[in-house]
């Protein structure tokens, strides 16, 4: 007989996901939030983010003040819960409308990845190893987000640093959130993109997006590039999909290293969420003044 | 919600959570008329003759699901089924590469591909055709709903199925040989799921409740538009299978076994369940109804 204690989660309703785990920021959440938001109340609030996709949903809790989801300061938690494993996040935020900041601690315990030992580049079937310890980990990790409002569109920028913990010296660890394999503690990301803002509103948006993965201690790089795409259903909803295959890598590792990060759902939600009637005045005779 | 009637140029800027404005941080879009726009669409009505999602049909899709879940405890017996057919042979000799590495690329293109069959009639005929453009939210509720259904009904079918028979994946016999014996494929039960392919069955389960809607709402509003959506999606589904087998995941009964399963419940369960063959002088429905600990299936033919 053969164990099934890790197969069940993976073999979940018949099939291996593509994407095993939630995707780490993407970088567009700000570029696409609806004015809605923008012209809200400031107040003590409390709002959740929740993305939903092949197989994984992660939703996100925010406790804060100001204008959730567009201009505000509190609290962040965000348990994930994927076919590839479990985790949470919990962290500071401090959000303005063309920058947002957060920090804080992520764990992720994987139901079949294992620790690997030090290799100069890695195949798929190295990451799939059951050997050695659980491949679990702690994350300290920095962030910051920009967007600028650009021609038709938005440009977009994150700039993620990570430092990873509980994994023992000499040893490597696939990063679930990032998926690359690591050298710990150190880990940064850096990306760059632009998202085009199509039809009535701007409701659809099609752009296209580059990242930088640095392995300091694998003295290595990962670059991926691709597509980002969405489409505004309202201002609570959005259907989004992305895919950044691989363009450079020392590992070989396929779909498990590429960001196909998202194709599915998000809905954002805030406590007391009508607009501000003095935030449309002001907006409104703005936009009459600019004709 | 502000009401500014003065202003109707500036509508945009009242809008609630059920519209999309874009805020500062977005340029000036393109205004690119083609493209679809909210409610730019003719509304589709659900036909009152046609079965709406009631509580059995909840029942049976958490059932299903539920029981898929619950088959993936099934312990792996490895010597239950290991013997294959001429055609099996024929494929595992023919169409896959010959290390189990060079054949990763299949099991990549085939995840892929089933991600995009199963969030097409979710996100892109339910969400995005039927509520956003078409402004039909009822039918949308039903695509959405009727299109999980299947697909809880198809996993509950193979997942319980491919437990029992415990039939070993193609690779299965390389593990220890040219695989590596300590591979999470090699050692956990997903080794031991080969018949029959839930990647090819639910796919042709996604592709077939696609043609559905597509025929019974006429989603994109052209016989051809529609028919062509419902080709890639039934062509996309046939990738799947084909890719489960280069990439030495499925024997080539695995994946046509689940696309007959696949596709007689993505046929089966939008039409036996909910839009019955209203069109026609003798109509066939089956109904779903909770009764006591079970449910009761009841036709009309």
């Amino acid at each position: 007989m053969v164990g099934t204690d890790r197969a069940w989660a993976v073999e979940a309703v018949g099939v291996d996901a593509p994407v095993a785990s939630p995707p780490a920021t993407g970088g567009t959440e700000q570029a696409v939030v609806g004015r809605y938001w923008e012209l809200g109340r400031t107040r003590p609030f409390l709002a959740t983010t929740v993305d939903a996709g092949l197989i994984y949903l992660r939703p996100r809790f925010m406790a804060g003040y100001g204008r959730p989801h567009w201009s505000w300061i509190g609290l962040e938690a965000a348990p994930s819960a994927g076919v590839g494993g479990l985790g949470y996040y919990s962290g500071i935020s401090a959000a303005l409308p063309y920058l947002n900041l957060r920090a804080g601690s992520r764990y992720f315990y994987p139901f079949s990845r294992h620790l690997l030992e030090p290799r100069e580049e890695y195949e798929r079937s190295d990451i799939g190893l059951l050997v050695g310890p659980v491949g679990d980990y702690l994350a300290y990790e920095a962030e910051a987000a920009g967007t600028l409002p650009l021609g038709p569109g938005s440009l977009f920028a994150v700039a993620t640093g990570m430092y990873i913990s509980l994994v023992p010296p000499d040893m490597y660890v696939y990063e679930d959130s990032l998926k690359v394999v690591a050298a710990p503690p150190w880990l940064w990301r850096a990306r760059l993109g632009y998202l085009l803002a199509l039809g009535l509103n701007g409701a659809i948006r099609l752009g296209l997006a580059g990242e930088t993965i640095g392995l300091p201690g694998r003295d290595a790089f990962v670059v991926r590039g691709g597509l980002v795409a969405s489409v505004l259903l309202s201002s609570q909803l959005e259907a989004q999909a992305s895919l950044l295959p691989v363009l450079m890598s020392p590992d070989s590792l396929g779909l498990a290293g590429s960001d196909f990060g998202t194709l599915g759902v998000r809905y954002r939600w805030g406590t007391d969420s009508t607009p501000d009637p003095q935030r449309v005045r002001e907006a409104a005779e703005a936009t009459r003044a600019d004709r | 919600m502000t009401q500014d009637p003065s202003a109707r140029d500036l509508v945009w800027l009242y809008s609630n959570a059920d519209e999309y404005a874009p805020s500062d941080l977005t340029g000036t879009p393109l205004p690119a008329p083609e493209l679809p726009r909210p409610g730019g669409g003719s509304p589709r009505a659900w036909d009152p003759r046609w079965h709406a999602f009631s509580t059995g049909n909840y029942v049976l899709t958490g059932i299903g699901f539920g029981v898929s879940l619950a088959s993936s405890l099934i312990p792996a017996v490895p010597d239950r089924w290991r013997t294959t057919n001429q055609l099996d042979e024929w494929g595992r000799s023919n169409l896959s590469p010959a290390t189990y590495d060079d054949a990763r690329w299949a099991q990549d293109v085939s995840d892929v591909l089933l991600s995009f069959n199963i969030a097409f009639p979710l996100v892109v005929d339910s969400l995005i055709v039927a509520y956003w453009y078409r402004k039909s939210p009822d039918v949308a509720k039903q695509i959405a709903l009727i299109s999980a259904e299947a697909f809880a009904v198809t996993s509950m079918l193979q997942g319980t199925t491919a437990g029992l028979a415990s039939r070993e994946r193609p690779y299965g016999r390389d593990c220890g040989d040219s695989i590596n014996p300590e591979l999470d494929h090699c050692k956990e039960g997903r080794r031991y799921r080969s018949f029959f392919s839930g990647h090819a069955s639910v796919s042709f389960t996604m592709a077939a409740t696609t043609c559905s809607h597509h025929l019974r709402h006429d989603l994109f509003g052209s016989p051809l538009a529609d028919g062509l959506t419902c080709g890639i999606a039934l062509s996309s589904a046939a990738t799947v299978a084909m890719m489960r087998v280069v990439g030495k995941q499925h024997y080539l009964s695995d994946v046509m076994t689940g696309a007959v399963v696949g596709t007689l419940s993505g046929v089966g369960v939008p039409w036996l369940l909910h839009y019955g063959m209203a069109d026609s002088a003798n109509e066939l429905s089956v109904q779903v109804d909770p009764t006591g600990p079970g449910l009761n299936l009841s036709g009309v033919f």
